[in-house]
Formats: C-alpha cells, structure tokens, sequence
C-alpha cells in the first residue's frame, strides 16, 4: 500500500475513531463508580445511597426580595416558570391543602397502635385511675382553649389523647418555614422558598447542568419583571458536581492547550521537522481515541476520571515514536525504518508492557472506576505501541532528518555517561545510600485523605448552601444515622431502636435534636404491642367514663371509644402504605431502597457528644453513624490505598517481566533499579520535609515509575551499540522534557492538589533522566562498540 | 413542612374562636370612658347600618378588650368558662391572650400566626403559619376587623339587622371546611361597636363571648407592640 492511500486509511480510521467518541464523551464524574462495588456491604450501601437517594436529587431555591409580598411573588413567578420542567420530579411552593385530610385518614383509625414507645412500661400508669382522671382534667383545660372545636369532636372517641401525640410527633418533625398566600417564606419574610426534587441523580452532571441553567434563566426573567430586585441562592448536590465539572472542563482546556504547544515546541525544536512532530504525536492520538472507542462499546460511557487519568498515561507512551525516530534518525542509511522498529521492538514491547503491567493492579480492586481506569489504560497502551510499531515506520523518511544539534547533544550525552564509567562504584554507593536513607526516612511518611486537601469546593458555593439550608431547617443533612435490614417492616424495627437510642442521648445533653422516620411510622411489631397492652387493661371503657365523669364530662359522651375497642386491632401502618399515601413525600428523604435491603435515615443536629453518640447505637445492629466528610475522606483513603497497592504490585509484575525477557538478574535489576529509587526518594523526600501526601502524589509516582521503568529499558537494550546509545539517550532526553513540560502545564489548574501532582511528576521524572546512565553502569560492561557511520551521519 | 398541616382543623378552630372574641372591638354602651371614641360615640342614637358598623371598625386605631367567653359543650356536663384581654392593631395584627383557667395566647402577625397554650411559661409556640386553614383564619379575623364588607360579602352570607341603636350580624360561612364546623356566626353591638358574639358549632356546641372595658381607638406604644408582637425598635 502507498503511503497516500495509507495516510487517508489511517486519517479515516482517526475520524471514524473521532466521531463515534465525541458525542458520547462526558466530563463529569459518577461518585458510584469510585465506591465500592456492590455486594452488601455497608460500604456498598452507603454508595448507591449517595447515588440514588432523594437527598441527591433535592434542590432548594432561596428568591430574596426587598419585602415580603415581593418575595411571595417572585417564588410563585419562579414556581410557575419551573413546573413541569422535564427534569424535574416535583416542584414545591407551599403546604399541600389535602394533607391535613390525609393525616387524619392514615392515622386517626389506628391512633392507639401509637400510643408509646414503650406501651408495657408506660401504659399501665397511664391507663390507671389516676391517669385517666389527669388525662382528662388536661382535655378539659384544653376544651377551653381557642383551638377546642376539633378537640371537642375528637374527644369521644379518643379520651386517651393517642391522636394529640400523633401529632405532637408530627409537629415536631416540621421545619422553619411560614406559609404567605400559598408560598413557602423563611422566617425573616424577605426569602420565598422553592423545593424541587430532580428526575435523575444529583451526580448526573449532563441532567443538571441543562437544569440548573434553565433555572437561571426563569430566575432573570422574573428578577427582570420585579426590577432586577431578586437575589436567587440555592442549595443542592447537583451544584457541587456541575461547577466541579466546569472547572475540570476549564482545567482541561488550558491543561491541554498549553501543553500541547510546549510540548510540540520541544519536539519541533529537537526535530526541526513538521512531519516528525505529527509523527511523534499520531500514535498517542491513536491510542487514546482507540481507548475511548473499546472503553465506550464496553462500558457504554466513560467517567471523566478515567478520561483524565487515562490521557495523562498516554502522554507517556510519546516515548515510542520518539524512540523510533531517534533511532530511525541515527540509524545507518541502509536500514529501512521498518528493520529499525523490528530491531527496537523488543525494547518497545517491554516498555509498553511493563507500562501495562503497572495498572493491572488496579483491575484487581473493587472499584469499577479504577477497573476501568486499568482498562482503558492498558488498551491505549497496547494500541499506541502497535501503531507506533506497525503503522509509523511508513510514514518515515528515507532521509533521517535529525537536525545537525540534536545530534551533536546525542553524541556529548552518550560522551558524558561513559565519562561516569570509572566512577561506578562511587555512583553505585550514592544510589544505595540514597535508598537506604529515603527507606529509613519512610515512617515518618503522613497521608492526607481529607477531601479539602484534594479538591476543596468552591468556598461561596458552601456558604451560599449553608445560608439556604440554614432558611429551611436546622438539619444540614450531612450527619445522620442509617438503620438497614432486608426488609422494610424490620428496618423499620431497627429504626424505632435508632430512635430510643438517640432520644437518651438528646435526653442527654449529647445531641440537639434528630429528624426520624418514628414521627411517621413505628414498627408492626411496636404498634401491635401497644394495643396488646391497651386491650390488657380490665373494663377500659368503663373506667375511662368513671373517671371522666368525676372531671365534668358526660359519661354517656364516650361512646364512640367503646365502640373502637370493641372493633378489634386495626390492621398496622407499613411503610409501602405510608410511601404510597400523599404523605410519603414528607418521608421520602429518610427512606431509602438499596436493593433488596431497606434504609432509613434519621438526621443528626447539634451532635455534642460523638463519641457518646457513636456508643448510644452501637449495641443497635445493622445501623451506623454517617458522617459526610468522614464518608468522602474515607473514600480517597481507599482510592490512595488502593493506588499504592497497585504501585507495589505492578512494580513486582514489571520486574518479573523485566527478568523474564533478560533472563539474568543484573540487566533487569538494572532497568528497575533507577525508576524505583527516584520513587523511593521521592517518598523519602516527602517524608523529610513533612510534606503530608495525598492521592494525586500516589498517582504521579505512579507514573513517574512507569516512565522511569521505560528509560531503564532503552539504556539496557541499547547498551551495546553506540549509536544507539546514543539515539537512546536523546531519545530519553526529549522525553524527560516532553513529560516535565506536559506536567508542568498543570501549574496551570485551578485545582492545587493538581499542581503539586505536576510538580511530583515534573521532579520525578527529571530524576529519572538524571540517574539512567545508572541503567547503564549498572551493567558493568565496557563501552559500546562504534559503528560505521550512516549515511546521514557522513 | 406540610405535616404542619395536618393542623387544618385545629385551626378552623381556632379561627372560629378567636374571630368571636376579635370581632369585639368596641362596646361603647358597656365599656369605661377609655377613648374619646369609646367615651362618644358618633351616632349612637341612629339606627345603625351594616355599612356604618363595618366603616367604624375600619377607622379604628386599635382595639384593647377585655373578654368573657362561655362554652357550651356536649361534652361536658358544666359550661367551660374562660376570660382574657385581646388586643387588635391594624390592619393585621392580633393578640388575643386567655388568662383563665389556662392560660394561653394566639399571635396574629401578618401571616404569621402563632398559638402558644402555656403563654409565657416556656410552652413551646406552635406555628400555624404554614396551615392554610390558619391562613383562612386570619383572612376571616382581619377582614371584620378592617371593617372590610365586601371580603366579608365573599367569605359568609351576611344578614344584618338592627333595632334602635343595637344591631345584628349573622354570618353563614360559605367555604365548606368551615361549614364542616360552624354553623353560623353572630355578632351583636350597639352603635359602631360590638357587645357580644355567639359561635354555633355543627354539632351544636355553642361558644358565647362578652367583651367589657374596651379601649375601641386604642394606640399601641411602642413598648406594647414590642411586648406583644415582640418587635424592634423603630418597627
């Protein structure tokens, strides 16, 4: 085939590549895919909770107005902009009119199931002479409050006051919010307030950012109708993970651009040639669209992580066409590009191995996310050093077009390494001292897991969700205990111990409050148990008329009462009954389906004492204290664990492979043995300092090996040949630069965590150059043979 | 929020109650010579007319009474007797605080409505604000008190009658969660102001509430709007 028609094969393959790819790229980032897989767990549990639950489809929207009618009627504007927007589930402005009904429908017929937590200990006193005759001395009073024309109707089929504590409960559990002409109002009557409640998940970034400008957009159109008078705020999951993408959007744009510039100046400046610099780019290009196509058709969609992670390693795998170049370039003019690659080959195929072997550690993990991160790796590595080998050397020049510098540079390299020759045992004892005081210096190695430290949220972004939050309820959402059990009657069960266990605690002191299920439901077996203990009690309903009567009430006024005991246990509350009734919006947030398991939540406020907290559930089973941030942090502690897990095991696979293709311990010893000290004082370095580590520097000493592994290879494989030596040591050199300058774009992020990941990768990497010629030494053999000069040379 | 709600009901009460006692803002005949309004009253030898009755109480400037209020219920063998002071600042603001037997005080503030049933011993506020029932409410207690005849045209049937200088209102609710529980509502005065209001339950209990020592154009101080609605100063 000729090289034209080959160039338009492999410019329509690229295309094809492109466009099946494109459409289907997303940039933002699924939190399921980074926990856990499932399986049962608590972990798993938690994971799909944060996934799927109604906290991460919540949204609230605070309109401020100058005054309070403005503000009631920017939120009804507002409401009637966003009802019926495609993405939304529901939208709340106001109390729902039918509730009071179906409050009363759900519980009134079953009000003495809920008569106490505790019916054996507490309903005996109650249900005495004395108890009945306090309960209606209190009826009594309270028929002469304003409020007495419900009581009055009540009374006679519930002298017990079962329905009064229902909703005492009830109003226990409510928020701050007024209601002004239909529309919710914060206290201080200058905030209306929105609740909306989205279709998909919070952490579905393409469904909320289309959302969250639409809601942008109604909320300009009614500032605009009331004189640009209205300040929008909201609070919401979905506007972390939205601004989040938006700035790895922005990251990646100029991460990419300034990188792609530098380094295709470095590479245009070493080569001199536009054709070896789209050459030298082609096949990471390749490999990264060919990834991404498999990772798409296996997968169906890629997470933004694996995007970015994945990227970063193919901007490794330059070191293949460089390699080719350099050696085609200096190579003798007889030889055909193709006789080059096949005599680099094995090198290649080590480097792109060992590269390989280093990330099948992660496939290893739970963790569908790094899965797919050593997916999607270890197939762009093999598809960048396949094209570079089978598909590049027809594109190559007869001519070696290296520029005259460059091999001049070549030639003082390969010069200044063999200069270091009589001083080998001296470098040797340098390189071993080094390890051993970065291995001694490793305990005093601090990891830093917490999310701030990686990637802190925008700071306004909190405190506008702390300030809406703060409108609406006392509850931040953030910390809460989750009762789970393989079906909803026993979660439930679990929850009502949930709640006698935290209510000793606020009790206590120890908590301020808490937000539960139990206002709502108790469990079957709670709510049977209070009626066993009410129909224990001897001739009830003439004991109540007695001691009634002897407090000013007509005897004969109760007979509704006895006709309710005498009509037998009314059939339990269960949840499927609550969340189906109207009222199962108000429980929506603390119930949760995981599967074949149910959860429930209870929210935590003003934890005091969380130590005593932790102790109060702790003899409750199958519930834990969840703690947002310890949550996240607990996350990346398990991503950088796993990481350097990976490290360890990808550094013994590339080691084995090393030994396997040498088949003798010093040679391999030597291509490992530089990589691995650089990362060791790497680590060592850290640790002096007291530099406290995080994922991200796991992450770039991972690729600081990989690379470094390859740069130990090159030297060993071309160790007995000076002009490849040579070709090797420009080769590493462009690299070494290439990499430093891809690296160092990442000054540029916005993201800290990302610029210190540059600067790790940037120093490695430069280290790993500079202790090569160890490769070399290491070997202990004389200086390669020159050759015939080729006729490019000449 | 919405479980709020479920205090629809309670608040129909409530309403209905409170809009008795409300609507004594003035009792000229039997109140002390507290006002110069209340101490004159401007036409009280004219047959009073619904217009002239609503008109008087929209140009009030406050209202502070005290109550006497009788309940009649099936439920007990003894009517439940209660007395208390209400106070009334315009357009829409109401405090009506029961002294005894237990004490207890209904806050009318805008929208905002609050009852608390151990008034000022720490009783925790329950807020009623977000029940539309307690928003029927105060809709129904300002609009007689802003002397407003053609909301109370739309909210009851009205039937005025009057003989010499004393009146008589009737009010038939028209929304039906308040027929659920009322009757009908009486209002009886003489001249601009009103002696006495008769609540009539569905079911035939019946709450009767007497107003005495009214101040009918009471100004509010500073120092009282602070004590009763809690407001700052300047407000």
């Amino acid at each position: 085939m000729s090289r034209g028609r080959l160039a338009l094969l492999v410019a329509a393959l690229l295309a094809v590549l492109a466009a099946f790819v494109a459409p289907r790229l997303r940039f933002g980032t699924d939190i399921a895919n980074f926990l856990p897989a499932s399986g049962g767990g608590e972990d798993a549990l938690l994971a799909r909770m944060l996934r799927d639950s109604e906290l991460s489809r919540a949204m609230i929207l605070s309109i401020e107005a100058p005054d309070e009618a403005r503000a009631v009627a920017a939120g009804r504007a507002l409401a009637a902009e966003l009802r019926g927007h495609p993405a939304l589930a529901a939208l709340r402005a106001g109390p729902d009119a039918e509730l009071p009904r179906q409050v009363y429908e759900t519980y009134f017929p079953r009000r003495f199931l809920f008569l106490s937590d505790e019916p054996e200990a507490e309903l005996p006193q109650r249900l005495s002479e004395e108890g009945l005759r306090a309960e209606a001395r209190r009826l009594r009073g309270e028929l002469a409050l304003p409020a007495s024309t419900l009581l009055a109707e009540i009374v006679p089929a519930d002298p017990l006051g079962a329905f009064r504590r229902v909703l005492d409960r009830l109003t226990g559990a409510q928020n701050t919010l007024r209601v002004v002409d239909g529309q919710f109002v914060a206290g201080d009557g200058r905030h209306a307030v929105l609740f909306l409640a989205t279709k998909e998940s919070g952490f579905d970034s393409a469904a909320q950012r289309p959302l969250l400008a639409d809601v942008a957009a109604a909320f300009e159109r009614v500032d605009a109708a009331h004189g640009d008078a209205l300040v929008l705020e909201s609070s919401g999951l979905n506007r972390y993970v939205v601004a989040g993408e938006a700035r790895a959007r922005g990251d990646a744009v100029w991460v990419a651009g300034i990188s792609f510039v530098g380094v295709g100046a470095i590479l245009l400046l070493a080569l001199r040639s536009r054709e070896s610099l789209l050459l030298t780019l082609l096949p990471g290009v390749f490999g990264l669209l060919f990834a991404a196509a498999v990772g798409l058709l296996v997968y169906g969609e890629l997470d933004g992580i694996t995007l970015a992670f994945g990227t970063t390693l193919l901007g490794l795998t330059i070191d293949y066409p460089i390699h080719l170049l350099n050696h085609h370039a200096m190579s003798p003019a007889h030889e055909s590009a193709r006789a080059v690659a096949r005599r680099i080959a094995p090198s290649l195929a080590l480097a792109a191995g060992t590269t390989m072997a280093s990330y099948v550690g992660l496939a290893f993990t739970t963790i569908p996310g790094f899965r797919q991160i050593a997916f999607f790796s270890v197939v762009g590595v093999g598809a960048t050093f396949a094209f570079t080998l089978l598909v590049l050397p027809a594109f190559l020049p007869d001519a070696r077009p290296l520029p005259p510098g460059s091999r001049r540079f070549a030639g003082a390299l390969g010069r200044a390494v063999l200069a270091l020759e009589p001083h080998r045992g001296l470098l040797a004892g340098v390189l071993v001292a080094l390890g051993l005081a970065s291995a001694a210096a490793l305990p005093g190695l601090r990891w830093q897991d917490e999310l701030a430290a990686l990637s802190a949220p925008d700071p306004a972004l909190v405190a506008e969700d702390q300030r809406v939050r703060g409108r609406v309820s006392p509850f931040d959402g953030s910390r809460f205990a989750i009762a789970s059990a393989a079906s909803p009657a026993a979660a439930v069960a679990v929850n009502d111990r949930v709640h006698a266990a935290l209510a000793a605690c606020v009790e206590r002191g120890q908590l301020e409050g808490v937000r539960s299920l139990h206002d709502f439901l108790w469990s079957p077996e709670l709510q049977h148990r209070n009626w066993s203990a009410l129909t224990r009690a001897p001739d009830l309903p003439g004991r109540v008329e007695r001691a009634f009567a002897a407090e000013g009430f007509r005897p004969e006024a109760f007979a509704p009462f006895r006709e309710a005991l005498a009509a037998g246990e009314p059939a339990p509350l269960e949840l499927a009954e609550l969340r189906s009734s109207e009222l199962g919006r108000l429980v929506a947030p603390l119930v949760l389906d995981l599967g074949e398991r149910t959860g429930i939540v209870t929210l935590l406020r003003g934890i005091r004492d969380p130590e005593a907290v932790a102790a109060a559930l702790a003899d409750v089973p199958g519930v834990r204290l969840f703690d947002q941030e310890g949550f996240v942090t607990g996350i990346y502690r398990e991503f950088r664990d796993a990481t350097v897990r990976q490290m360890a095991l990808g550094s013994a696979l590339v080691f084995a492979l090393l030994w396997l293709r040498y088949r003798r311990f010093r040679p391999a010893l030597a291509a490992f043995l530089p990589s691995t000290v650089v990362a060791l004082s790497l680590l060592g370095a850290f640790a002096a300092l007291g530099v406290p580590l995080n994922l991200l520097h796991a992450m770039s000493l991972t690729l600081v090996t990989g690379q470094g592994s390859d740069y130990g290879i090159f030297v060993v494989d071309s160790a007995d040949r000076a002009r490849d030596f040579r070709a090797t040591m420009l080769s590493l050199t462009l690299s070494c630069f290439t990499t430093i300058f891809a690296y160092g774009s990442l000054a540029v992020s916005a993201e800290p965590a990302l610029r210190a990941m540059g600067l790790t990768t940037g120093v490695g990497i430069l280290c790993c150059l500079l202790l090569s010629p160890l490769s070399f030494l290491l070997l202990a053999r004389r200086a390669p043979e020159p050759e015939p000069e080729s006729r490019a040379l000449a | 929020m919405k479980r709020r709600a479920f205090l629809a009901g309670l608040a129909a009460g409530v309403a209905l109650a409170a809009a008795a006692s409300g609507a004594g803002r003035a009792e000229p005949s039997l109140a002390p010579a507290a006002s110069p309004r209340a101490a004159a009253p401007r036409a009280a030898s004219q047959t009073p007319t619904l217009e002239g009755v609503m008109a008087g109480m929209a140009g009030a400037r406050g209202v502070v009474a005290e109550f006497r209020e009788v309940k009649e219920l099936a439920l007990l063998s003894a009517p439940l007797e209660s007395r208390g002071v209400l106070h009334f600042v315009p357009p829409d603001r109401m405090v009506r605080r029961t002294l005894e037997p237990v004490p207890s005080e209904l806050v009318v503030d805008g929208s905002r409505v609050v009852f608390r049933d151990d008034a000022g011993a720490g009783g925790a506020p329950a807020d009623l604000s977000a029940d539309p029932s307690a928003r029927q409410f105060v809709d129904n207690v300002t609009t007689i008190f802003r002397g407003d005849l053609a909301a109370l045209r739309e909210r009851y049937e009205v039937a005025f009658e009057a003989d010499g200088p004393r009146w008589r209102l009737a009010l038939t609710p028209r929304d039906a969660v308040v027929r659920r529980f009322v009757r009908s509502l009486v209002l009886e005065g003489e001249g601009e102001g009103l002696r006495q209001m008769v609540l009539v339950e569905r079911d035939g209990d019946r709450t009767t509430t007497r107003f005495e020592r009214v101040d009918a154009d009471h100004v509010h101080t500073a120092e009282e709007l602070r004590a009763l609605f809690g407001d700052a100063p300047g407000r």
